[in-house]
C-alpha cells in the first residue's frame, strides 16, 4: 500500500496538497466561532450535488417544467427528499450567509489586509441571492411564476436600460419557454461558474492572510486538523439536521402538507394568485 | 522532491499568488513545484490517543454529513431501474383493403397515446410496423426495429426481404433471418394482430430488448 501511495505521490504530489489543506495554523486553537465559512462551503457542495441530480429529471420548458418537477416530487423514489434538501438548504444558506457576514464584521475580518477578500465575500453573497431568485421560477408553478413576474417587472422600472434588461432576462416580451431556458442557464450554468471562480479566490485569500484570530487566545496554536475539522464537521451535521427537520416537518407534526418543498399549482396567467411573494429572504426588498 | 524545483524565495508576489492558486486547484504548474515555501508553524501536538479519537470522529461525522445528500440523489438517479415499459393496448393501424393482395409488406406508423416520463400525449407516433397479407383474412405484423441493435429496418423490394442498413442483417418475408451471416440474434419481432369489423387491423404494439436471442419486452 505504501509503495502504491508513494508512486501516486511522486506523480501527483497529493501528500503536499493534503498537508496544505489540513495543516493550516489556527492561532489560539480551534473554536466554534470559526465554523461559518465551512458550513457555507458545505451548503454549496450540497446544492451542487442535489442540483446535478435534480437536473437529470428536470425539463425547462413551459410545457414540461412543472410536470417534471411534479414527477420528481411525487413519482420518483425519494424525489421529495432530494428536492426538499435542495430547497431548504437554499434557505438555510441565506441564514448562514448573514451569520458569516456578522462574524466578519464583529471580528473586524474586513479590515486591512483582508479588504479584497471581503469584497469577494460580498460578491458571493449576491451570487447566492441570484441563485435563489433564479431557482424559484424553475418549477413553473403559480408561486414562482407570479413572484418572478413581480421581480422582473421591478427590474423593468430601472432607468434607461430597464425594459431592455427585462426583455433579455425573460427572453422576449412574454413569459414562456425562453424565460425558463434563460433562468435555468443562469441557475445551473452561469451563476455556479461565477460562484466557483469567486470561491476559489475567496478561499485562496483566506489562506493567504490566515484566520482572523479572536483575542485573547485561549489555547496554544493548533492545526486545522483534527480539532477545527471536527468542529466544522459537527456544525455541518447540525446544518444538515436542520435541513432534514424542515424537509420532514409535515410528517413530524402531521401538518398535512407535502413532504419536502412546496409545489404550487401549474403556472397559469389566467388564474389569480393571491400570494405573489418571493422567498422569505427577499421579503425585505419586496 | 526529485526533479521538481522549489519556488525561489525571491519570486515575485504575483508568481507566488498564481502558485498558491494552482495548488488549490491541483492544476497547471502546481505539480512542478513543491510547497516548501508555504507558511508552516510548529504547533504543539496533543496526545496521540486523544488525537486519534478526534480524527475518527471528524472523518465519521464528515462522511455521514456528505453521504446523506449524495445518497438521496443517487436513489433518485436509480429510479428508472424500477420503471417498466408500458404494456401497449391494441391500436388500430390500417385497413385490410390498404394491403396488397400479393403479400408485399407495407410500412405503417403506429399512432397511440404515450406517457413519456412526466408528459402524457394522445395520438403521437410511438413506432412503426410492417404489415403484410398472408391470406384473405390473415395479416402478419413486424416491429420495424432490428433486434440486433435497434436500427430501422428497410424493405428491399428487389430482393423481397427486409434489410437493416446499420449492420446488414437481412430477414425473409416471414421475418426469419435470411442470411446466416446476419448479426441479428433473432428474426424480426412479430406482433399480435387482431382483425376487427372485417376490415380493421389492430396491432398490439410492443418493443423488445435488442441483442438478445429471446424476445423479451423492453
Amino acid at each position: 500500500m505504501d509503495r502504491l501511495l508513494n508512486w501516486l505521490d511522486r506523480r501527483t504530489g497529493y501528500r503536499r496538497i493534503i498537508e496544505y489543506a489540513l495543516y493550516e495554523n489556527i492561532p489560539g486553537g480551534a473554536r466554534w466561532r470559526y465554523i461559518w465559512g465551512s458550513t457555507l462551503v458545505f451548503c454549496l457542495s450540497v446544492q451542487f450535488i442535489t442540483g446535478l441530480f435534480l437536473w437529470m429529471s428536470y425539463s425547462p420548458s413551459s410545457q414540461t417544467a412543472w410536470e417534471s418537477v411534479y414527477y420528481i416530487q411525487n413519482e420518483m423514489t425519494c424525489g421529495w427528499l432530494l428536492r426538499g434538501i435542495h430547497h431548504f438548504t437554499a434557505s438555510v444558506m441565506n441564514v448562514l450567509l448573514v451569520l458569516h457576514l456578522m462574524q466578519v464584521v464583529i471580528d473586524g475580518a474586513y479590515k486591512a489586509p483582508r479588504e479584497i477578500n471581503f469584497w469577494f465575500g460580498l460578491g458571493l453573497l449576491l451570487l447566492v441571492l441570484a441563485l435563489s431568485l433564479t431557482g424559484y421560477l424553475l418549477p413553473w408553478d403559480q408561486k414562482g411564476y407570479w413572484a418572478t413576474k413581480v421581480a422582473t417587472n421591478i427590474m423593468a422600472i430601472a432607468p434607461v436600460v430597464g425594459p431592455a434588461l427585462q426583455r433579455l432576462v425573460i427572453g422576449g416580451a412574454d413569459y414562456g419557454h425562453h424565460t425558463l431556458t434563460r433562468f435555468f442557464a443562469l441557475h445551473a450554468g452561469v451563476l455556479p461558474a461565477c460562484v466557483v471562480a469567486l470561491l476559489v479566490w475567496h478561499i485562496f485569500l483566506f489562506r493567504r492572510h490566515g484566520i482572523t484570530a479572536k483575542d485573547p487566545k485561549r489555547k496554544p496554536d493548533e492545526y486545522f486538523w483534527p480539532d477545527q475539522v471536527l468542529n466544522d464537521a459537527v456544525a455541518c451535521l447540525a446544518v444538515l439536521a436542520a435541513v432534514l427537520f424542515l424537509v420532514l416537518r409535515p410528517w413530524l407534526f402531521h401538518t398535512g402538507e407535502d413532504l419536502g418543498a412546496e409545489l404550487a399549482a401549474p403556472a397559469d396567467p389566467s388564474e389569480t394568485y393571491s400570494a405573489a411573494r418571493p422567498e422569505w429572504y427577499f421579503l425585505c426588498w419586496a | 522532491m526529485g526533479l521538481r524545483p522549489d519556488v525561489p524565495d525571491d519570486s515575485s508576489l504575483l508568481l507566488k499568488q498564481f502558485f498558491y492558486l494552482s495548488v488549490i486547484l491541483n492544476a497547471g504548474p502546481a505539480g512542478q513545484y513543491s510547497l516548501t515555501d508555504m507558511e508552516t508553524h510548529d504547533v504543539p501536538q496533543q496526545p496521540a490517543r486523544r488525537n486519534f479519537i478526534k480524527k475518527t470522529c471528524a472523518v465519521f461525522v464528515g462522511a455521514v454529513t456528505g453521504l446523506v445528500p449524495a445518497i438521496s440523489g443517487l436513489i433518485v438517479f436509480l429510479d428508472p431501474l424500477r420503471r417498466k415499459s408500458q404494456d401497449g393496448d391494441a391500436v388500430l393501424v390500417a385497413s385490410l383493403s390498404s394491403l396488397p393482395a400479393d403479400g408485399v409488406p407495407r410500412k405503417f406508423s403506429v399512432i397511440a397515446s404515450h406517457t413519456d416520463a412526466w408528459n402524457r400525449m394522445p395520438h403521437v407516433p410511438v413506432g412503426a410496423v410492417y404489415l403484410r397479407r398472408i391470406g384473405d383474412e390473415q395479416v402478419q405484423a413486424f416491429n420495424v426495429i432490428c433486434p440486433h441493435a435497434g436500427c430501422f429496418v428497410d424493405y428491399d423490394l428487389s430482393n423481397k426481404s427486409y434489410h437493416c442498413p446499420c449492420h446488414n442483417s437481412s430477414f425473409a418475408l416471414d421475418g426469419r433471418i435470411a442470411d446466416p451471416k446476419s448479426p441479428s440474434p433473432r428474426g424480426l419481432d412479430e406482433l399480435d394482430v387482431d382483425l376487427r369489423n372485417g376490415n380493421e387491423i389492430w396491432v398490439k404494439f410492443q418493443n423488445f430488448r435488442a441483442g438478445d436471442k429471446e424476445k423479451i419486452p423492453a
